[in-house]
């Protein structure tokens, strides 16, 4: 009754004006929507059959060359579904952890790192593994202090959502409510701005998506993705000078917002508690579990330590060490390259440690 | 949550609706739990703190009402130490401990100092502010205490100006939560054009400024004089419109329900004394301490080197209130010489400020300017590298002018400068600047609102068109904080 009377006994005209200014802005809206789901850069919402192609290669044993921009999250998932091949060691991580395989572990060793990966990624690929009973002795879990920001903005994991939710379940976690529930945060993506942007901006750049092929090359002017999982850079960023990478590992660090550190105040308690409870179940499993570090460019971690909003990596690495030993499982790495004997020159950028660096680390 | 955030833009409409459609006695409820859950995105439980202080000074207020003589005034103290012990256990603590300790070394006393390890509840400072100026103003017998604990709870949190200001009166702000507000269609355009104007000098500007500033100040040593006076220009250019962006949002959302905040900017570059820049530049602040720092001290009734030196504590005092570090206790230290300078110098020279108008602007902002330098830099040696050298390069850059051209001009670099942002990028910020400046000044000369209401509608839709748009395609977004969040 208080909401019709509120209706009726407000000036209809003013209501009625309001109402028709507001949908006047309707049309952007829907620009916004319409270019997000259809230019769709990221290709969050096209079909798969790319991601499917690129699984099989890897999963034959062949070298992925020249691939453009698809959903990592579904290769890694395709990937695993045409595998065979007995599998030992896994390795799950982000952009960071892409450098370990084959030249670290000698066993049947497959990366399963994704770009931007975070805890929910593990969780989704160990899934299925696990779904097919594989028989995996080690699981190399590389852990970027954003895995414990609960506020973190990564959404790429809902590719495989509901592996992430059956997973969830296997740990025993209760489904809690959640607004999100409602609308996935992958389709809300559909009214990001930054997505927006980015979708104008790829209509006036060469589109990224090339003809992948088969390869049994290490090193080429494109990018490779190795049978082992490992991602091999193109040219140019492989044979970047030592003054590049400095300047990138300065600019990195003095972003205004710090990838990953967005509204990062603590570490967050549910995922500190979802991380433990996967390790626990790992270990029941008789996986050897290990927690890897990977380390910043030496000027990169000075910046990122005395900024008030990234200087909590300090408190995630104290964590780390923590449940390292509370679990009695290895820890390997740090985020401080120092602590490494690591130099610039071992590093792509700020953040990407090359392969020498991780093979160093692991020695 | 932040004002730039899809989270708020499902808040807003859904608060601002419920609240049109709920009766008038009920709306202060809906308020109160909307402004909890608009605190408690962030970290829930700092709401605790909040709760606190709320407690104190409503009990606090009601005691110094009711008691009289000395009663009275241990109410105050009460309060007023309370809240302020907060502030510095939260704030201050480990900055006093640290410098403390250092003291102590410098007399040959070492020991390690003691470190509290929280992180400083967002917008602190502002709501202990606000809630100080409500029991002041209850014990001055310029405010009835309030006895309706919600309203006074949603006084102190009232989401619009919980975490960044302005700091509100009580006569101004509680009075509006015992009025009804009915739907006014003029208050909602209003609000939401002041709104989109504020969002525009967030997202576009100021964050796009921050890209170059943060690059250049987080190194200054290996910056050349150029690159760092282009990086303090737009270091101003970016807490003018990272705060007075905020500001806008703040006033426009809570215009659109009808209530009226107070100014905080008023196009303070373009002052033309240090002094009239301090009436336009975050007024809320500036007129706190006004009140109830620098008046209870003596203001301008005593004699001249006391009011020097009231005029000196009181800015060093607003210095440290913007951050436990001595980089703001050195900004708000070079303001107060500033202004005490200035006040010597009326008494020998009379100058007719309108007569060199323009000068007079300039000279106030590149005093303004050089005083920034001290807020932005990370620690007090930065800010004497980026001092010490200001001056220096520009014969290297000529010299490569000279040489090069307009080969200088690259994707990534220009005049050789590396300052982390591209050379188109860097135009269009500059133009944005010019844009604002423009702007500004107009509104000056023929205020926006008196325009937009004589205007026909096709203008004004044009210019709202065009603003939503160059906010769609050009705001920086991605979860900028504003920089008065750490505070």
């Amino acid at each position: 009754m208080k909401i019709t009377s509120f209706i009726f006994n407000s000036n209809k005209k003013d209501l009625y004006k309001l109402a028709i200014k507001i949908l006047a802005f309707t049309p952007l809206l829907l620009i916004i929507v319409l270019a997000n789901l259809y230019i769709d850069p990221a290709n969050i919402y096209r079909k798969k059959s790319y991601e499917d192609g690129m699984g099989k290669i890897l999963a034959s044993g062949q070298n992925v060359g020249n691939f453009g921009d698809c959903d990592e999250r579904l290769v890694q998932k395709y990937f695993i579904e045409h595998l065979s091949r007995p599998i030992d060691t896994i390795i799950l991580g982000s952009s960071r952890s892409m450098q370990v395989g084959k030249n670290i572990f000698p066993e049947n060793v497959i990366n399963n790192s994704v770009s931007g990966g975070v805890l929910e990624d593990y969780l989704a690929i160990y899934y299925n593994y696990y779904l097919k009973n594989t028989n995996l002795k080690k699981v190399v879990i590389g852990i970027d202090p954003w895995l414990l920001n609960g506020k973190g903005q990564e959404v790429r994991w809902q590719s495989y959502e509901e592996d992430v939710k059956a997973m969830k379940s296997k740990l025993g976690e209760k489904k809690r409510f959640k607004i999100k529930d409602i609308i996935s945060e992958k389709y809300l993506n559909v009214i990001s701005l930054s997505y927006f942007q980015e979708s104008i901006l790829s209509l006036f750049s060469a589109r990224k998506t090339h003809d992948y092929l088969a390869t049994n090359e290490i090193e080429a002017d494109y990018m490779i993705k190795v049978s082992d999982g490992r991602l091999i850079y193109d040219k140019n960023r492989r044979n970047i000078s030592p003054e590049k990478v400095e300047e990138a590992a300065r600019v990195y660090g003095s972003e205004k917002v710090v990838y990953g550190f967005s509204d990062f105040v603590e570490v967050d308690p549910k995922l500190k508690e979802t991380l433990e409870k996967f390790i626990h179940f790992l270990q029941k499993k008789g996986i050897k579990v290990v927690i890897f570090l990977p380390p910043y460019h030496p000027t990169t971690y000075k910046m990122l330590i005395s900024r008030n909003d990234t200087k909590i990596l300090l408190k995630v690495s104290e964590f780390l060490d923590d449940l390292a030993k509370r679990n009695n499982v290895e820890l390997v790495g740090s985020y401080n390259p120092e602590n490494l004997g690591l130099e610039g020159k071992m590093f792509f950028d700020g953040m990407h440690p090359k392969g020498e660096a991780v093979e160093k680390i692991f020695r | 949550m932040l004002f730039n955030s899809l989270a708020f833009a499902i808040f807003f409409p859904v608060v601002t609706i419920l609240y049109y459609i709920l009766p008038h006695s009920y709306r202060w409820g809906m308020l109160l739990v909307a402004s909890c859950f608009f605190y408690m995105w962030l970290v829930p439980k700092y709401i605790l703190i909040l709760l606190l202080t709320i407690i104190v000074d409503y009990v606090a207020g009601i005691k110094i009402e009711e008691s009289t003589g000395r009663k009275k005034k241990w109410w105050l103290y009460f309060s007023v130490i309370t809240t302020c012990l907060i502030l510095f256990f939260f704030k201050y603590f480990n900055f006093f401990s640290i410098n403390s300790a250092k003291t102590l070394t410098m007399i040959g006393w070492n020991y390690s100092p003691m470190l509290l390890n929280f992180l400083l509840p967002v917008g602190l400072s502002f709501h202990t502010f606000q809630s100080l100026s409500y029991v002041i103003e209850v014990y001055r017998g310029e405010q009835k205490a309030e006895r309706h604990f919600g309203i006074y709870s949603l006084y102190v949190m009232f989401y619009p100006q919980l975490v960044a200001g302005p700091i509100e009166r009580p006569q101004n702000l509680l009075e509006q939560f015992h009025k009804k507000h009915s739907f006014e269609y003029n208050d909602i355009v209003k609000g939401l054009r002041q709104m989109a104007w504020g969002l525009f000098k967030k997202a576009v500007i100021a964050d796009r400024l921050s890209i170059l500033v943060n690059n250049v100040y987080s190194n200054p040593g290996e910056q050349s004089g150029l690159a760092l006076a282009i990086a303090t220009v737009f270091f101003a250019f970016q807490i003018y419109c990272d705060f007075s962006g905020y500001s806008d949002m703040a006033i426009g959302s809570a215009r659109v329900m009808g209530f009226k905040l107070m100014t905080n900017f008023n196009t303070p570059y373009f002052s033309k004394t240090i002094s009239e820049f301090w009436k336009r530049w975050h007024i809320s602040l500036s007129t706190w301490f006004k009140d109830y720092v620098y008046i209870p001290m003596g203001g301008n009734r005593c004699s001249e080197p006391r009011i020097y030196t009231n005029l000196f504590i009181t800015f060093l005092l607003s210095g440290l209130w913007h951050g436990a570090n001595w980089t703001y206790v050195f900004w708000g230290g070079i303001n107060g010489v500033y202004l005490v300078f200035a006040l010597i110098k009326n008494k020998f020279v009379k100058q007719d400020l309108h007569r060199h108008k323009w000068f007079n602007i300039f000279v106030t902002f590149a005093l303004i300017c050089f005083s920034w330098i001290f807020f932005r830099a990370n620690n007090i040696e930065d800010a004497f590298t980026v001092i010490t050298r200001l001056g220096s390069g520009y014969s290297s850059l000529l010299s490569n002018i000279r040489q090069y051209g307009f080969s200088l001009i690259t994707k990534d670099t220009f005049l050789g400068l590396k300052m982390g942002m591209s050379f188109s990028n860097f135009v269009f910020s500059s133009l944005l600047i010019a844009l604002l400046v423009t702007l500004e000044r107009f509104h000056q000369l023929y205020p926006f609102q008196k325009i937009c209401d004589e205007k026909p509608a096709w203008i004004r839709w044009s210019a709202y068109y065009v603003i939503v748009i160059v906010i769609i395609l050009s705001g920086v977004f991605g979860e900028n904080h504003f920089i008065y969040f750490q505070f």
